[in-house]
């Protein structure tokens, strides 16, 4: 019986900031599985901010064109299988983009391991905590940042998921963590919940410099970066000597088609700064060891985190718009069933 | 005291943007007579560096700020005329911080005795000094280059830059340097044997220069202007391509930082590195940096430039030439002839 798949394409690429109309939603026939092949179902799949630079521009990856599905971590149930390392009822997870159901041969495709996801590690955290934002955090703080104990680390974006997670691991570093999010709630969650010695509210104040100065008497060792631009410069300019800071992230800049950028370069120099972009990728061979690590954490109560669902999978192009509004709380996920 | 003057350069005022000869000031100071373990030095060559405008302002950074109606200092050569110092001798070469002056006294501290067989005296200002040393931390230590990488180097004829740019070449790399006049260019190609000389203000779009001369991309950044090459190094860069930043010349005399970079969201997706440092750090280089240099000089393979004035008095218009381009290699003021020759 042919399957019905609902899936999101690019309807057009955006200038500025995407709309409802950068989408298209459709609904394909799919066969029956082949030979070798299997039918998932997805239960979620993930919004991610990265995105946006892939619908109009291009990136490390090559951009999406019109017609294309947009791209997203799933997570889902095998329906139907004709190959033999999946069975019906197995839990998978792979980049299959915003749609309902996708057929497989099993390439790309993880089966989740039961052992790790029990207790308080939930299924969607392979698209989450244990997925490509978490492991941006741990590596992008254990390879770039280096953290000794009893240095400031200061982390845009302290409420999304890489910032609460790179934050909440800073701390088992012993370092001093300030966050900067976007409402007080958000501040409560990251000094409350994710046990961070300060947060900034940054739209509720009228010098990020002084701020930032305030909350870190003594200095930045350690930006991690998910914001750009202004907020960038700010934090370059209470950087400490040899000072590390981690790019995993522009948020600010995505949508605009002329980016702020940054002016205190000469910082650099003489402060001796050292700025690195990170794709997490480069660390796939690591990653079976990251998770394991992190899974124990979460396991131990030391790592928490937490996700914005959003239901339904005709809600994905207002969710993913709402990220660059900061409207996000944790890791948002589009429930599909 | 000795009957000897010193004819002395000091800041008179805190320049705002470009320093004009009216920030400077002469004076002449007696000289003391060595004391015990002390001797006295006649300085032959001082240097003007590009980073001594920093430390015009008073801020924080890595070395404190000038002050007004002090001496300013500086890296310089000169001979002993008069010693009481076992440890040094009438007629030794010495290097020290202490330029911007004819004379001065010391015990000896922070002050080092050159070998005057590795060349001319004042190359341990340029080539085998700091402007030499930074090049080589820069290029390897922070830039972490592999033989037959791709180096795209600005300011390419300047103190630091030629010295990159055949430092790269001797490593096998794609060499191409930037510079701000056909003559500049000419030498980087014909002379340093770079690859490919851009002149940035006659290309007129510096992007495109930049992107048509990397055909495969760039490696390592040697920065040393800022602005618009950081931008268009950026954009060329490949993955895991490594920008180490050295200096910024273009932004020195600005008063509010100009925009930026903005480009920088290829940070993330080429994993780049951007890093700033000073050869402060990297001293561990010396010994390296000597066996290489002695190599590459006596082979013939690392030429030099340098533009010099004459007297002390036109120590700040020197100063001032390098952020006019006016210099041609390492801007030097030669303050005397040799007295023991």
């Amino acid at each position: 019986m042919p399957t019905i798949n609902r899936r999101w394409v690019l309807a057009s690429h955006p200038e500025g900031k995407p709309t409802l109309d950068t989408f298209r939603l459709e609904e394909v026939e799919l066969a029956d599985p082949a030979k070798h092949e299997l039918l998932i179902q997805a239960k979620y799949f993930s919004v991610d901010p990265g995105m946006r630079s892939r619908l109009s521009g291009d990136s490390y990856a090559a951009a999406l064109q019109p017609g294309e599905v947009i791209e997203g971590a799933m997570v889902g149930e095998v329906v139907q299988s004709n190959n033999e390392k999946f069975a019906v009822g197995d839990l998978v997870t792979g980049g299959f983009g915003w749609q309902s159901h996708t057929l497989s041969n099993g390439r790309g495709l993880a089966k989740l391991d039961a052992n790790l996801f029990s207790g308080p590690l939930r299924a969607t955290a392979a698209i989450g905590v244990l997925g490509i934002p978490g492991l941006t955090s741990y590596f992008g703080l254990s390879d770039i940042g280096k953290p000794k104990e009893g240095e400031t680390v200061l982390i845009s974006s302290a409420a999304g998921p890489v910032g609460a997670t790179a934050g909440q691991i800073a701390k088992m570093q012993g370092c001093r963590v300030v966050g900067i999010a976007g409402s007080p709630a958000k501040c409560d969650y990251v000094t409350k919940e994710l046990g961070f010695d300060a947060c900034i509210n940054y739209k509720d104040t009228d010098n990020l410099v002084d701020a930032i100065k305030a909350a870190c008497p003594d200095g930045v060792d350690i930006y991690f970066d998910n914001v750009g631009g202004e907020m960038l410069d700010t934090a370059i300019a209470n950087a400490n000597e040899r000072g590390r800071i981690i790019i995993s992230g522009a948020v600010s800049e995505y949508n605009k088609p002329e980016p702020r950028g940054i002016r205190n370069t000469l910082q650099f120099i003489t402060h001796r700064l050292c700025m690195e972009g990170l794709v997490v990728f480069d660390y796939f061979k690591q990653f079976r060891d990251a998770q394991a690590e992190m899974a124990g954490w979460i396991k131990d109560g030391k790592l928490i985190y937490t996700e914005d669902i959003s239901e339904g999978i005709e809600t994905a192009p207002a969710a993913f718009i709402g990220l660059f509004e900061g409207e996000n709380f944790g890791r948002r996920l589009v429930k599909v069933s | 005291m000795s009957n000897m003057k010193s004819k002395e350069v000091q800041l008179a005022a805190r320049p705002v943007g470009e320093p004009t000869l009216s920030d400077f000031q002469i004076a002449e100071t007696d000289v003391a007579n060595p004391g015990a373990g002390e001797f006295l030095v006649q300085n032959l060559w001082m240097s003007v560096d590009p980073y001594m405008r920093g430390r015009m302002m008073d801020r924080e950074s890595y070395v404190p700020p000038f002050q007004i109606g002090e001496t300013l200092q500086g890296g310089a050569v000169g001979v002993i005329i008069e010693s009481n110092n076992e440890n040094f001798a009438k007629g030794d070469y010495v290097n020290s911080m202490n330029g911007w002056r004819e004379f001065y006294v010391t015990d000896g501290q922070m002050v080092n005795k050159l070998d005057p067989s590795m060349g001319p005296i004042e190359g341990n200002l340029g080539i085998l000094g700091m402007p030499g040393m930074t090049a080589y931390a820069g290029l390897f230590k922070v830039g972490a280059l592999k033989d037959g990488e791709n180096v795209f180097v600005s300011a390419a004829s300047g103190a630091v830059g030629a010295v990159v740019c055949q430092l790269a070449k001797a490593h096998g790399c794609y060499v191409v340097g930037s510079a701000g006049s056909d003559e500049k260019c000419k030498w980087l190609e014909e002379i340093a044997g770079v690859d490919k000389a851009i002149n940035y203000k006659t290309c007129g779009d510096l992007d495109a220069a930049v992107r048509d001369a990397f055909p495969k991309g760039i490696d390592v950044y040697f920065e040393n202007v800022g602005g618009a090459h950081l931008q268009a190094a950026i954009n060329y860069m490949n993955p895991h391509g490594r920008a180490a930043l050295c200096g910024m010349i273009e932004q020195y005399n600005d008063t509010s930082p100009r925009p930026g970079p903005n480009n920088l969201i290829q940070i993330v997706g080429k994993s780049l590195k951007l890093e700033g440092f000073i050869v402060s750090n990297h001293l561990d280089i010396i010994p390296e940096f000597y066996t290489e240099m002695a190599k590459l000089i006596s082979s013939g393979k690392m030429k030099w430039e340098q533009t010099v004035e004459t007297g002390i008095e036109n120590a700040p218009q020197a100063f001032l030439n390098l952020f006019s381009g006016a210099n041609f290699g390492k801007m030097l003021v030669k303050i005397s002839d040799d007295p023991t020759k």
